[in-house]
C-alpha cells in the first residue's frame, strides 16, 4: 500500500481544522439563536489560544478627575462609565437629591419665612402641663403620636450614645404638629433653665414637618462655654440635614442626629477662648477671696502650732517624755550594768592636758 | 558586742570574752571594785568653763526631764597613756554613781561619754537597756556629730552637740518601739539548733532471691 504524498497529509489537515471550525460554529449559533434575533449581538467566533493576551492587555476605563469632582459634591451619582455593566448585573445610581430651590441661590436657613396665612392652632387640651410640666424621662416626647415608637426608641438611643455619653449633653425633642401654637421664645428658654437649671442640656421644640421653624434652646450651663454663634451654627446645620430630606418622619430624624453629632463635635472643639477668657476674669474675686482665706487660716494654724511647740518646750510643767520599752536584760563579762557597746571617735586632743591618776587599785 | 580588749565579738551571756578571757574582774583589778562616786559632768583638767558646765547641765536636765528612764554622764580626763579608753569606760559606767541620780534610773539604763584629753578620743558606751536599741554603728554617727567642734578645741560644744543627737535619735527609737514593740527586742539567749540526726545503719537492700519470690499472675 502506497503512502501518502505530503500534499495530500496537508491538504486533509487543513480540511479537518476547517471541519472543526464549523461544528463549533454551528454550535454556538445553535445555542444563541433566540437571542441572536431578540438583542442582535454580533456573533464571534470562537476563541482561539492566540487571542487571550491580546484580551488581557485591553485597558479598563478609569474615573476621570470632572466626574470624581461632581460626584465628591453630590452632584452626581456613582456610577461605572455611565451603565458599563448590565442593568440587572449594576443598576444605576439615582441622582442625588437636592435642595430645594429657595435655598440656593445665597439664602440662608436662618432667614425667617413668614407665613402668615396659615393660623396657629392651639394645643390640645390637657397636653400643656405634658410638655411644659416636668422634665420626660425619655429623648423623644410625643404625645400627639406622630412618629411611632421604634423610631422613637432609636433616636433616643442616639442621643443616649453621642450626646449624653461622649459629649456630656442632655437632649430632650418636644414634637408638635405643624402649625400649633408654642409660647413665647423667653418662656421657653426658662422652661429649659428649670429643667437643665446647673447641668448642660438642650431642649427642641420640633414643629413636625416644619424644622425651620423649631425652636432650639440651650442651657445656661452651655451658655456659659459656648458662644451664641456656635448655637447658630448647630441650629443651621440641624435644619439643613432636616431639609435634605421630604418625608416629616425623615426630617425630624434627620434634625436629631445631626444635633447629636453637632454637640458631640463642638464638645471635641471645645469653648470659645473669648468666653473662658471672661470666665476667668470672673472668677478672679472668688478664687482670690478663697485663697486669702485658706492662706490665712494655714498661717494662723502654722502659727499657733508653733506657739504650742514653744510652749512645751520651755514650760517645765507639761515637758514631753519618751520611754522605752523594758528589755530583759542579761549580763555578759560579768559586768552588771553595761556589756561593753561602745563607740570610739578620734579627736585632735587639746594642747594643755595634763595626766592624773584616776583611780587606785585596791592593794 | 564587743569585748573592750580585743575587739572580738562575744557571745550572749558570757561570763568572759571566749578570746582572751575579758571580764569585768581584770578592770577591777586595775581600777578597783568598789563604787567610784561621779558628777554628772566630771571635769577633772578643769578644760571646761564654769559657763560651760551649768550650759551642759542644763542639757543633761532636758535629757533627763524628756527620759525619765535614762541618763546620762560626762567624764572628761586625761587618762595615762598607759590605759585602755575602752577598757576604763566600759569599768567606768559598771562602777560609777552618781548620787544626783534617782533610783529610777539604773546604770543600765545610763549612757557615759570618756574624753581622754591624752589620747583625743571621745568614748560613748552605753548600758544594757540602750544596748537593745543602738547599734555601735547608730553610736559613732551619733558622736562624728561632735567632731567638728572638738577638733577645733570647743569640747562643750561638740559635747551639747553629741547630747542634742543622741536625744533625737532616742526619740525616733522610743516611737518605732511604740509602733512596733517586738522590733528592739534583746532576743534572750538564742535557742538551740535542732539536732542533726544521722543514719546509722543502711537499710538492707532486696536480693534477687527477694524479688523472684513475689508470685507473678
Amino acid at each position: 500500500m502506497n503512502s501518502p504524498s505530503p500534499a495530500s497529509r496537508i491538504c486533509a489537515i487543513t480540511a479537518c481544522w476547517v471541519w472543526l471550525g464549523c461544528l463549533q460554529l454551528s454550535w454556538i449559533q445553535a445555542d444563541d439563536v433566540v437571542s441572536d434575533d431578540e438583542e442582535g449581538l454580533e456573533i464571534v467566533g470562537p476563541m482561539l489560544p492566540s487571542t487571550l493576551p491580546h484580551d488581557a492587555t485591553l485597558e479598563l476605563p478609569e474615573w476621570q478627575p470632572d466626574d470624581l469632582l461632581q460626584v465628591d459634591h453630590n452632584q452626581a451619582p456613582t456610577n461605572l462609565g455611565g451603565g458599563l455593566w448590565p442593568l440587572e448585573l449594576w443598576p444605576l445610581m439615582p441622582e442625588p437629591r437636592r435642595l430645594p430651590s429657595s435655598q440656593k441661590a445665597g439664602t440662608t436657613l436662618t432667614d425667617p419665612i413668614p407665613d402668615k396665612s396659615v393660623a396657629k392652632q392651639p394645643l390640645p387640651a390637657g397636653l400643656h402641663d405634658v410638655y411644659f410640666g416636668a422634665m420626660p424621662p425619655e429623648a423623644i416626647l410625643d404625645p400627639q403620636g406622630f412618629i411611632d415608637e421604634m423610631q422613637q426608641e432609636e433616636i433616643g438611643n442616639f442621643f443616649t450614645e453621642f450626646a449624653r455619653k461622649q459629649a456630656g449633653v442632655d437632649v430632650r425633642v418636644l414634637v408638635f404638629g405643624p402649625h400649633q401654637e408654642l409660647p413665647a421664645d423667653q418662656a421657653l428658654q426658662e422652661l429649659t433653665d428649670r429643667w437643665y437649671s446647673d447641668s448642660e442640656g438642650i431642649v427642641v421644640f420640633y414643629a413636625m414637618g416644619l424644622p425651620r421653624q423649631s425652636i432650639c434652646c440651650f442651657s445656661k450651663a452651655l451658655s456659659r462655654n459656648f458662644s451664641t454663634v456656635q448655637f447658630t451654627a448647630v441650629r443651621e446645620a440641624c435644619v439643613k440635614e432636616a431639609m435634605l430630606a421630604q418625608n416629616p418622619n425623615d426630617q425630624l430624624a434627620r434634625y436629631c442626629i445631626k444635633m447629636a453629632v453637632r454637640m458631640n463635635r463642638l464638645k471635641i472643639e471645645g469653648p470659645d477662648p473669648s468666653l473662658v477668657h471672661e470666665a476667668s476674669k470672673s472668677k478672679i474675686y472668688p478664687s482670690s477671696h478663697v485663697l486669702a482665706w485658706g492662706g490665712g487660716l494655714a498661717t494662723l494654724g502654722l502659727a499657733g502650732w508653733w506657739a504650742l511647740r514653744i510652749y512645751r518646750r520651755r514650760n517645765p510643767r507639761c515637758p514631753k517624755t519618751w520611754l522605752l520599752p523594758d528589755q530583759e536584760m542579761t549580763t555578759r563579762l560579768s559586768a552588771p550594768h553595761c556589756g561593753g557597746t561602745m563607740a570610739i571617735l578620734k579627736i585632735r586632743p587639746p594642747e594643755t592636758s595634763k595626766c592624773v591618776e584616776i583611780a587606785v587599785a585596791p592593794s | 558586742m564587743k569585748c573592750p580588749r580585743c575587739v572580738r565579738y562575744v557571745p550572749y551571756a558570757a561570763p568572759a570574752c571566749g578570746e582572751c578571757g575579758f571580764s569585768l574582774k581584770d578592770q577591777d583589778d586595775q581600777f578597783g571594785p568598789d563604787a567610784v562616786c561621779l558628777a554628772r559632768v566630771t571635769n577633772e583638767q578643769e578644760t571646761l568653763s564654769e559657763d560651760e558646765i551649768r550650759e551642759l547641765d542644763g542639757a543633761l536636765d532636758e535629757f533627763e526631764k524628756n527620759f525619765p528612764q535614762l541618763f546620762m554622764g560626762i567624764y572628761l580626763a586625761a587618762l595615762p597613756a598607759i590605759s585602755s579608753v575602752r577598757q576604763f569606760a566600759f569599768w567606768l559606767l559598771n562602777r560609777a554613781a552618781i548620787p544626783s541620780l534617782d533610783i529610777t534610773r539604773p546604770n543600765e539604763n545610763g549612757c557615759l561619754l570618756v574624753i581622754d584629753l591624752t589620747s583625743g578620743q571621745v568614748v560613748m558606751v552605753v548600758g544594757y537597756l540602750l544596748e537593745c536599741y543602738f547599734k555601735e554603728a547608730e553610736l559613732e554617727e551619733i558622736l562624728t556629730r561632735g567632731r567638728a567642734a572638738m577638733d577645733r578645741g570647743d569640747i562643750a560644744h561638740g559635747l551639747l552637740h553629741i547630747i542634742e543627737e543622741f536625744s533625737h535619735q532616742l526619740k525616733r527609737k522610743s516611737k518605732e518601739s511604740r509602733r512596733n514593740p517586738r522590733r528592739f527586742d534583746s532576743g534572750g539567749p538564742p535557742e538551740p539548733s535542732r539536732p542533726e540526726f544521722q543514719r546509722l545503719h543502711t537499710p538492707p537492700q532486696e536480693t534477687a532471691s527477694q524479688t523472684d519470690s513475689i508470685p507473678k499472675p
